[in-house]
């Protein structure tokens, strides 16, 4: 298995998706400030109070950073299997005495850990930045405890988790038509939709645990189906 | 006869209600070069498809190596070289990594790629990326990974394309020092007659997904000395009744 993950990066360079994760970590830190910075630039704006509260600044972070890295998710997705199926790379792929299903699945573990792995890395270098920099000058009027440190850091575990499962629902819907695009613009419509859920009940626990059971089930549904099409493909 | 190493009974391949392949019917023993001719679109690809296992058939069977091509399709593969359509390659990896990292898909490791590449005509080009390389350099860098893991049976869609003539002529004399040296056993297709003429001790031609002939080429070669080429193209074009 281990030979077959180093082969797998061998013929799929990874360098592109760690440059598309540096310059999401650079956005989302431009964009954490720019938030954080809203109740100096427009003090008389309704909702300034909000954006002055660690639970909900750092929430809203992640939710955006959730939504970039299941679209990094879905074009990794794109190129690490609906190409390497399409086509006649698919002979080649097909031409080798392997498993079709333990092929997929490692391509899949793959996608799915590089997001979770690279957005906790990138979410995490952001948090500690920024509380870093708040514990010198503070934006924000909450105190800075360890709670919620360890509370902003569960949610984007959790959100990191749910960016890998909607690559996995996105390439579901792409994988039949071949379809690069198609996976892209399903990534994009889950991300809106499971955003927009979220971001309803930001800090309501049993809304999380929710929205990532049902992504978990589909997830599961769309790797089994996966691995049926895979199994029967002709090529 | 020899012992039958690849066969293949009514095979019958049907896409979106139409067949493509009908009743196909032939064997190739060990050792030899079979050379499979037909018109572009008589359904040579597809055969080879089918015998490989990556295609289903809709009807009949096919086996190699006394191995039922759906059931059996991981084990046939491990033992088999092949080049179908058009070579695919990873154009940001060199050639010698192309095919290190073809034998460690095949699960075999400490093999130099080195020889393999000087046998195709392929010295020096170790580092080069495939990227650079022209049609005729694909050609014999995919017969290079047909080769290298040393199968029993070579599955080759025309293995020429792309090649000159010196190219050619090359290949022809590798395949025969394969089967001579190695005791591999070549199947062939082409849509060229005089590459088959030279390269194959059996030929069969196939027209309209259906073999409508099969002989020895040395056979051919007595019966019809100076029409062979007549003999060929009516059997492509109307079958064996025409012949």
């Amino acid at each position: 298995m281990r030979n077959l993950i180093a082969l797998e990066l061998k013929r799929n360079r990874l360098r592109p998706y760690h440059i598309a994760t540096l310059i999401c970590g650079v956005t989302m830190l431009g964009f954490q400030y720019l938030m954080a910075a809203i109740p100096y630039m427009d003090p008389t704006e309704p909702d300034a109070e909000l954006f002055s509260q660690y639970p909900f600044l750092m929430g809203i972070t992640c939710l955006v950073c959730m939504a970039m890295f299941s679209i990094l998710s879905a074009v990794m997705a794109s190129r690490f299997v609906v190409e390497e199926y399409s086509g006649k790379r698919a002979i080649l792929l097909l031409s080798y005495p392997i498993s079709r299903e333990k092929v997929l699945c490692l391509k899949l573990v793959l996608v799915f850990a590089y997001t979770v792995g690279a957005m906790l890395l990138c979410g995490a270098v952001i948090q500690a930045m920024f509380f870093l920099t708040e514990s010198l000058f503070p934006l924000c009027s909450d105190q800075l405890t360890i709670k919620v440190v360890l509370q902003s850091l569960g949610f984007l575990f959790c959100c990191s988790v749910l960016a890998g499962l909607m690559g996995v629902i996105a390439l579901w819907v792409g994988f039949p038509q071949k379809s690069v695009s198609v996976t892209i613009v399903a990534s994009v419509v889950l991300a809106t939709i499971v955003c927009q859920i979220i971001s309803s009940a930001l800090a309501f626990l049993p809304m999380m645990g929710a929205v990532l059971g049902v992504t978990g089930i589909l997830a599961a549904l769309a790797i089994k189906n996966l691995l049926r099409q895979v199994n029967n493909m002709e090529v | 006869m020899g012992q039958i190493v690849i066969s293949a009974n009514n095979l019958t391949k049907t896409f979106s209600g139409k067949e493509v392949i009908r009743n196909c019917t032939f064997s190739v023993e060990r050792g030899s070069i079979y050379g499979f001719l037909g018109r572009n679109g008589a359904g040579k690809t597809t055969v080879l498809k089918l015998l490989l296992g990556l295609l289903k058939p809709s009807a009949g069977t096919a086996s190699v190596l006394g191995l039922d091509s759906v059931r059996d399709n991981g084990a046939i593969l491990q033992r088999t070289g092949s080049l179908i359509e058009t070579p695919i390659f990873y154009e940001h990896l060199s050639a010698a990594d192309n095919l290190r990292l073809h034998l460690a898909y095949m699960g075999i490791e400490d093999t130099d790629v080195e020889p393999t590449l000087c046998r195709v005509g392929l010295p020096g080009t170790e580092s080069q990326p495939v990227s650079t390389f022209s049609l005729g350099m694909r050609q014999r860098l995919a017969i290079a990974r047909a080769i290298i893991h040393r199968p029993e049976v070579l599955i080759l869609d025309e293995p020429v394309n792309g090649l000159d003539p010196v190219g050619m002529k090359e290949m022809r004399i590798l395949f025969r020092r394969l089967v001579q040296e190695e005791g591999m056993t070549i199947l062939m297709s082409s849509h060229l007659l005089s590459e088959i003429e030279q390269s194959a001790d059996r030929v069969g031609v196939i027209a309209d997904g259906t073999v409508v002939q099969e002989a020895e080429m040395a056979d051919i070669r007595k019966q019809h000395p100076s029409d062979m080429e007549d003999y060929f193209i009516s059997l492509i074009q109307g079958g064996a009744d025409h012949a």
